[in-house]
């Protein structure tokens, strides 16, 4: 990210309003609004010849945001502002749209901005109002606030406007994590034991998963709680989330994000929309879900183009958009929780309800693209809950598995410190030996499920990983027979 | 084979869209299939049953027929053929005015007196009517009474599959060519009834499986079959068209009871109410029916000892024959889900429990 400086020459000749700086049609908009803003503001653009230029001008400019500094720039250099009066020496770097009228409207991606100004030795900031509270959590800084171009030419002139208040991003994690149910929680789920086992399990290795089950069985109001079980996100990662969502413009006037992200994309989202892309790149969903959860419901009726460009960046962890003017590179650190109907109807195979003939059934799990089912460790079936459930006693809240899954993630990081990967679901099949050596009576059940329920070779892998990872939420060093029972359960093959 | 004797016959099963009432019709005016070959055009107009595509039909097909070729071909496919005037035809369908007037075979037709029983049920069946067909097909099968069926998805291929595993005789009555797989999944059920049974229909070799056939293959099923097994079918199901016609031929009829409100087994249940027999166990047919009228001395199979451990034991007791997700059997058991999944994967790979859907288990009989 570069500082862009706006310049204006005001000199006599024919009068127009010329800019200049490799501009894309956003800025060059900037002319008419800035004008309208400046003459409903009060003041009168004289008849002259005005010229703008945003330097370095080899830089391409994109964006509204322009908006402001051109604004006062003109201003500037109309003599109706006068900018020695503000703290000799102090740099000030201005950012923000306007409307006709002269309000100062918020704008994207703030907290990257902000972050790589300060680098460059800027400490001050005039940003729309609606957006301090993104910078609002670096420190060493001070932001002004502004609602229209009036509050700027008096800030400008001498007049003062508070600094935003700080606040201390620590201080108000602390707060965030102490207090409970500000997130939706697990022990609002009635029933589904072994779902929410599974679920554990899949957090605890951060393995990717698939819920199969009918309509109203509550795969979505799962799948919402997974974050809430996920590690606490550290204050790194939470800045990092906060970046991206900032970006996007998904922050909603939130000062930070302190939680794992959830993103759950309509099934009929373009491949472009899921990964990112276009001709300026923009980040997918895969990469606003960054360190936290993509549910895709309805896995089977998701466009066969946009599940196969998920490959890559899930395998990579990153989404790398090449384009002529440079390779732009995403983060996409997620764990994707995807649903599924058993079948065209849902109920299979409950055959009061389910119609659907044993092709069909077949026909529509088949919809389900093989490569990314590769990808997916854990799949467990969610059935539907009785009325008589509903009342009774509740689970272990999402504190409380939390904790569990913190403990079998801190197991992980010790023993893989050192290698490239961090999570048993990360493990390269030729570590295998290495890290999940088998005993005799488990490679005996390995091998009579190997056979019995004709498994391929990748699920024999994806297996032991999954066994390791309940042996590592119950803190067993050796993976035993029941680990690997309990492992075949969730096996993905799913006829 | 040779099939000089029958010529007319090989002719008369090859004219294409005529139906087993209009063949019964032809021979009981002509006699001989030969004299509807040399009849001429006049005089099938007379009988004043055809309609003038059907006439075109017969008469074409005399000149496309060439009685060379035909047996060749049923010689490259390895299919026999056997009219009511053969030695081999089935003399048990001899007694009925709707028979088939000829079959196409592949494998070895059942013996005069051999004890046949017909099991036949919904396509798209549970698994408890998968696992009953299965079992009441291999006591069967114990026995030596073989299983006719329509070689159709579920019940149907089930009850093959049961006598095959047990070693029985069973046949199939096919209502496409005997040449056609139909439906394809059940390739392995066709090529094992070639070896211990045959497969059957009264369709020449290529005839496509039309919805309109399928009723009346059940016609046959009903005819071969000394009892009827009805083990799965809704309240409007085709599987009561069987039943419809082993009424008509004064076979007995059984059914599989289900629980009341189960859709698949209202059907069933409606025809013990109105007097079927009820069925629960492949004994109930052979010995109460007069299938044997004196008991054998019961060639009991040995009862499983599972020899289970506890945890084990209680898991097993919970279940039946129908899935049951494994939600409802944590439930059950009031076990920890680890447990229960932990248990009941070493039962399955035991092959004690049968896992029909993602996490949903039954017991294996």
């Amino acid at each position: 990210m570069e500082i862009v400086s706006v310049e204006t020459d005001v000199s006599d000749g024919l009068p127009s309003f010329e800019m200049v700086g490799l501009l894309n049609s956003e800025v060059k908009e900037a002319r008419e609004r800035v004008r309208s803003a400046i003459k409903n503001t009060g003041f009168l653009l004289p008849p002259k010849r005005i010229t703008v230029n945003l330097s370095p001008a080899d830089i391409r400019k994109e964006g509204s945001f322009f908006d402001l500094p051109i604004a006062v720039s003109i201003l500037n250099s109309l003599g109706l502002i006068n900018i020695e009066k503000r703290d000799n020496g102090e740099k000030y770097l201005l950012a923000g749209e306007l409307s006709l009228s002269g309000k100062v409207i918020r704008m994207n991606g703030v907290l990257p901005m902000i972050l790589a100004a300060r680098e460059q030795g800027i400490k001050n900031f005039i940003l729309p109002k609606e957006n301090v509270m993104e910078g609002a959590v670096i420190e060493g800084i001070n932001i002004y606030g502004v609602e229209d171009l009036r509050d700027v030419i008096s800030f400008l002139n001498g007049g003062s406007i508070e600094s935003s208040p700080h606040i201390d991003i620590k201080q108000m994690y602390d707060e965030y994590y102490g207090k409970v149910g500000n997130l939706p929680d697990f022990s609002e789920i009635a029933g589904q034991d072994g779902v929410k086992r599974a679920v554990e399990v899949a957090a605890a290795g951060m393995h990717h998963m698939l819920l199969v089950g009918p309509p109203g069985s509550g795969k979505s109001m799962i799948a919402k709680r997974l974050p809430g079980i996920l590690p606490k996100p550290d204050i790194e990662e939470c800045m990092e989330i906060t970046k991206i969502h900032s970006i996007a413009g998904e922050l909603h006037g939130k000062a930070v994000m302190l939680s794992r992200p959830f993103r759950g994309p309509h099934h009929t989202i373009t491949d472009r929309a899921l990964v990112g892309g276009g001709n300026m790149p923009k980040a997918g969903e895969i990469t606003l879900a960054h360190r936290g959860v993509l549910f895709l419901d309805e896995l089977a009726e998701f466009r066969r183009e946009a599940i196969d460009a998920l490959r890559q960046p899930l395998e990579d962890k990153q989404v790398v958009i090449s384009r002529l003017g440079g390779t732009y590179v995403f983060p996409s650190d997620i764990m994707l929780v995807a649903a599924t109907n058993p079948c065209k109807c849902g109920y299979y195979p409950d055959r009061n309800k389910c119609t659907c003939t044993d092709n069909q059934v077949k026909s529509y799990i088949g919809k389900i693209s093989g490569p990314i089912l590769d990808r997916i460790d854990i799949c467990v079936n969610t059935p539907v809950v009785e009325a008589v459930e509903l009342s009774e006693k509740r689970g272990d809240t999402s504190q409380t598995i939390r904790q569990r899954v913190e403990r079998a993630r801190l197991i992980q990081e010790e023993r893989y410190k050192g290698e490239q990967f961090r999570f048993n679901s990360q493990l390269p099949s030729s570590y295998i030996q290495k890290y999940c050596p088998l005993g005799n009576k488990e490679k005996m059940i390995m091998d009579k499920a190997y056979k019995s329920l004709g498994l391929s070779v990748r699920a024999y892998f994806k297996i032991i990983k999954v066994a390791r990872t309940i042996a590592d939420l119950k803190g067993e060093k050796e993976i035993q027979s029941s680990h690997i029972a309990e492992a075949i359960g969730y096996r993905t093959e799913l006829f | 084979m040779d099939y000089s004797k029958e010529k007319y016959w090989l002719w008369m099963s090859m004219i294409p869209d005529i139906w087993y009432d209009k063949h019964a019709k032809l021979i009981e005016i002509f006699n001989e299939p030969i004299e509807i070959f040399n009849a001429s055009r006049n005089t099938l107009e007379k009988i004043g049953i055809f309609k003038e595509k059907e006439i075109y039909n017969i008469v074409s097909s005399r000149e496309k027929f060439s009685f060379d070729e035909t047996v060749e071909l049923l010689e490259r496919k390895e299919i026999n053929f056997a009219s009511i005037v053969s030695e081999h035809y089935p003399k048990k369908l001899l007694a009925y005015a709707d028979r088939p007037m000829w079959l196409y075979y592949k494998g070895t037709l059942p013996r005069d007196d051999e004890k046949m029983v017909g099991i036949v049920g919904a396509r798209n069946c549970s698994q408890y009517g998968k696992t009953m067909a299965e079992d009441i097909a291999a006591k069967l099968s114990l026995y030596s009474v073989s299983v006719v069926s329509g070689m159709a998805r579920g019940i149907d291929a089930a009850a093959h599959r049961g006598a095959i595993m047990a070693k029985g005789k069973t046949y199939a009555v096919l209502g496409s060519g005997v040449d056609i797989c139909y439906p394809r999944e059940n390739i392995d059920i066709y090529m094992e009834i070639l070896k211990n049974g045959a497969l059957m229909s009264e369709y020449p070799p290529g005839s496509q499986p039309l919805s309109a056939r399928f009723p009346l293959r059940n016609r046959i099923i009903s005819m071969l079959s000394d009892n009827i097994a009805i083990i799965e079918a809704k309240k409007k199901s085709g599987t009561l068209i069987t039943t419809d016609y082993a009424l008509k031929y004064g076979k007995e009829v059984f059914a599989l009871p289900g629980r009341v409100g189960d859709v698949l087994s209202e059907g069933c249940n409606e025809l013990i109410k109105s007097g079927a027999s009820l069925l629960t166990d492949g004994d109930d047919m052979i010995f109460s029916s007069g299938l044997y009228m004196e008991e054998i001395k019961k060639k009991k199979r040995q009862k499983k000892k599972l020899g289970l451990e506890k945890e084990n034991e209680v898991v097993y007791a919970c279940l039946d024959l129908l899935p049951q997700s494994i939600e409802e059997i944590i439930k059950k058991t009031g076990m920890t889900s680890q447990k229960v999944y932990e248990v009941m994967m070493q039962m399955v790979l035991d092959g004690i429990v049968i896992e029909p859907a993602r996490n949903h288990f039954a017991r294996k009989l």
